[in-house]
């Protein structure tokens, strides 16, 4: 990647960010700041064609996993950061079950500050719900906030003690702390390795009943009913948390939810030879599931797409699938997947894409929407549609850590150039 | 795939009628030269046959042994509580290990399902799954299928019963498979808690209740209940298991006459078959274990000859 200072961008198609319509507009970026107009075009050192491109506002990924700092050997800040921004991103949200976990101002000042001194993406740090993701106490969610954390989740865990439950979620909204529920119901989860189905029934693989998520769905929207009170679900994955999630915003109560990039791509075929890198949490599921995620997402019942992304090394993913941790990469081919999904059933899904990846996700953590203005230093992609081309070994950055499925798969949308708070990459140059 | 699959035995999901008749044909010539006196022994003389048995197996362990060295071959057994594998090794350093030892082929028993497949994807020789978890077990289910032909000539139209802990058993899987591709009508009986409903999308008939399943079969097939793991969350006591889908003489009575009564071992006697039942003329069980030897020659042979 290259580091870009001064340049134009010419016949690019903009994505309006306050009125929502494509407008064709050439833009230029000087000292990292923005304009529309420039007086001195000969001083820009790099002129791009933008013609086929899409200027869209830059990404926030509601979920991503770092087992840092005391796991090692998987993937460090920086690498991952590198993914982050490959993928479009200008914001994460980092899931708490770091080691040590964010269940103190500590830790969540520690990696706050690990993370501002790498230039590029913001990570923003969600804080546990409930001490070290335990479900039996509540998580400090006053001083943790002190400390700069913007959710609270136990992710990919869920508190499972009802009392718990309800008290961090009427706890967290005094602060104003948005609440992030991975949906799983541990005594259904444990010991299984796949989604039950026909598909796991012939593996011989111990099967989570689709009920393990669905009941804890049903717990949250009971829980926001009663407490009138914001609750975000993580990662739904069952045609049935689609219709249990659309009807309760129907009836008025305040959910939203996400679903993954890749549940949005693959269903439970992607297991059938045993393949660790398709183990995600949760597990893919049937494709019927898969088609209620696209519809949920085009109907908007869903509200944002994540990359849950998750970085395990070659070492701890090629072995017995059972034995295998559960999680895929994610950060860098997210919107691919999900415009290569959507496109199944929409002629363009930009908009659509646009509103999953970088509306829906600031709205969701409350963060401003993000606007393109003269002299201002901005964070958008540069995305270009119809250039085919195949992720692969050699596409991604550190090449022991592959657990991804979509390897190999073939893309036709391609991020060419991104702006992450005033600071431009691009690949194009290279070209 | 490194190792043409052809090569491997991994289960009988993937392998076609004609390649599982051919085992069989290889199977019943090995048995008729063994009454003959014919010689066997040369025909993988030099070769050597690692068992690598990461979960505890007597007869299937023993089988594969006697059959290895029936055709010629060294076996060397490697037992999981003595391997490197309890030290942190992993499947792949174990096999390539392995491997660099001068292998010739692989027979691995693991309570992990796929591993056979992974292993076979790390290592350039055949591998012959002796039963991983809960997914295959194809030497078993060959040797079934070779016994009940024996006993019922042709299966084909035949009413096969398949009775017990459906759910947790590669046997079932894997005979299934086998019986279903040779035109045999399956029948899956047990508790509801160890028998989902998707088994009836895979083309089979199942029920819940042990007369219905027993009385019109030409065989029934016993699997061993596992009362250690299961028995707290899918069936109350082995008493109560015993009573309601036990083998007992009261319900032998609904068999047809020349029923035969199979059982892949090791038995629960008084479990789910009553002990006068498993010595009874009915039981084939010892057939079973007599001719897992020669089907498992033939695997063997098949896998590894030139």
């Amino acid at each position: 990647m290259q580091y870009l200072d001064n340049y134009s961008l010419k016949k690019g198609l903009l994505y309006d960010f306050s009125s929502g319509i494509f407008k064709n507009q050439d833009l230029f970026i000087e000292k990292g700041k923005l304009s529309f107009q420039c007086e001195k075009e000969n001083n820009l050192t790099t002129h791009i064609n933008m013609e086929g491109c899409v200027v869209l506002p830059a990404f926030v990924d509601l979920r991503m996993h770092l087992n840092l700092p005391g796991t090692g050997g998987v993937e460090n800040l920086e690498m991952t950061l590198s993914r982050a921004t490959r993928g479009g991103y200008s914001n994460v949200l980092l899931m708490p079950n770091t080691a040590p976990m964010i269940d103190s101002p500590a830790s969540a000042r520690l990696i706050q500050e690990r993370a501002k001194s790498i230039n590029g993406v913001e990570v923003l740090v969600a804080g546990c719900l409930t001490v070290q993701s335990k479900g039996e106490a509540l998580s400090p969610m006053g001083s943790l906030k002190e400390a700069g954390i913007c959710a609270v989740t136990d992710c990919p865990k869920s508190p499972q003690n009802n009392k718990i439950f309800i008290n961090a979620v009427k706890y967290a909204k005094m602060f104003d702390l948005p609440v992030i529920e991975y949906p799983v119901t541990f005594d259904l989860h444990e010991n299984t390795s796949a989604h039950e189905s026909l598909q796991s029934i012939k593996m011989g693989l111990r099967g989570e009943p689709r009920i393990s998520e669905e009941l804890s769905v049903h717990r949250a929207i009971a829980v926001s009913r009663k407490e009138n009170a914001k609750i975000h679900i993580s990662s739904i994955s069952t045609s049935s948390s689609v219709d249990l999630v659309r009807k309760a915003k129907d009836e008025g109560i305040r959910i939203t939810a996400d679903v993954t990039a890749n549940h949005l791509l693959f269903n439970e075929d992607a297991i059938n030879q045993f393949d660790t890198n398709a183990k995600m949490q949760p597990y893919l599921k049937e494709e019927h599931d898969r088609q209620s995620l696209i519809d949920g997402i085009i109907d908007g019942t869903i509200d944002a797409i994540t990359s849950a992304h998750e970085a395990w090394p070659i070492h701890l993913k090629g072995v017995e699938f059972d034995r295998a941790p559960a999680g895929s990469m994610g950060l860098e081919t997210a919107f691919h997947a999900s415009y290569l999904a959507l496109s199944e059933k929409v002629k363009n899904p930009i908009p659509l894409l646009v509103d999953k990846f970088a509306i829906q996700p600031r709205k969701i953590l409350g963060l401003e929407l993000p606007q393109l203005k003269n002299n201002k230093i901005c964070s958008f992609n540069v995305i270009s549609t119809g250039n085919k081309w195949v992720f692969c070994k050699d596409s991604a950055i550190n090449g022991n850590t592959i657990n991804s499925p979509v390897f190999n798969s073939e893309f036709t949308t391609s991020i060419k150039l991104s702006c992450i708070n005033g600071k431009t990459y691009s690949d194009v140059l290279k070209n | 795939m490194k190792t043409p699959i052809n090569k491997s035995l991994l289960g009988l999901e993937s392998l076609s009628i004609q390649e599982i008749e051919n085992i069989l044909k290889i199977a019943s010539e090995f048995k008729k030269q063994k009454k003959e006196l014919l010689p066997t022994s040369k025909l993988l003389a030099g070769k050597r046959v690692i068992n690598l048995f990461m979960e505890p197996s007597t007869r299937t362990r023993i089988a594969f042994e006697i059959a290895t060295k029936s055709l010629g071959a060294d076996a060397i057994s490697i037992l999981g509580d003595a391997s490197s594998l309890t030290k942190g090794e992993t499947l792949e350093d174990t096999a390539k290990n392995v491997k660099a030892l001068g292998a010739d082929a692989i027979i691995i028993r693991h309570s992990s399902p796929g591993s056979p497949l992974l292993l076979s994807n790390m290592v350039e020789l055949p591998i012959i799954n002796a039963g991983d978890g809960a997914h295959e077990h194809p030497s078993q289910a060959l040797l079934d299928i070779f016994t009940l032909r024996e006993k019922l000539g042709d299966i084909n139209g035949k009413n096969i019963t398949i009775l017990g802990d459906i759910l947790f058993s590669r046997v079932a899987r894997s005979n299934l498979w086998g019986l279903t591709k040779l035109g045999a009508k399956v029948t899956l009986a047990g508790p509801s808690t160890l028998l989902p409903d998707e088994f009836t999308k895979l083309g089979v008939r199942i029920s819940y209740n042990l007369e219905n399943a027993v009385s019109g079969a030409d065989a029934i097939m016993l699997l061993r209940i596992q009362h250690e793991r299961q028995q707290a969350s899918h069936f109350p006591s082995l008493t109560e298991y015993s009573k309601i889908f036990g083998l007992n003489p009261i319900i032998e009575q609904k068999l047809k006459k020349e029923a035969i009564i199979l059982h892949p071992g090791p038995l629960n006697r008084g479990a789910e078959i009553d002990s006068t039942l498993a010595d009874s003329e009915r039981s084939v069980i010892l057939d079973q274990v007599a001719n897992g030897i020669f089907v498992r020659m033939a695997i063997l042979y098949n896998s590894m000859k030139k």
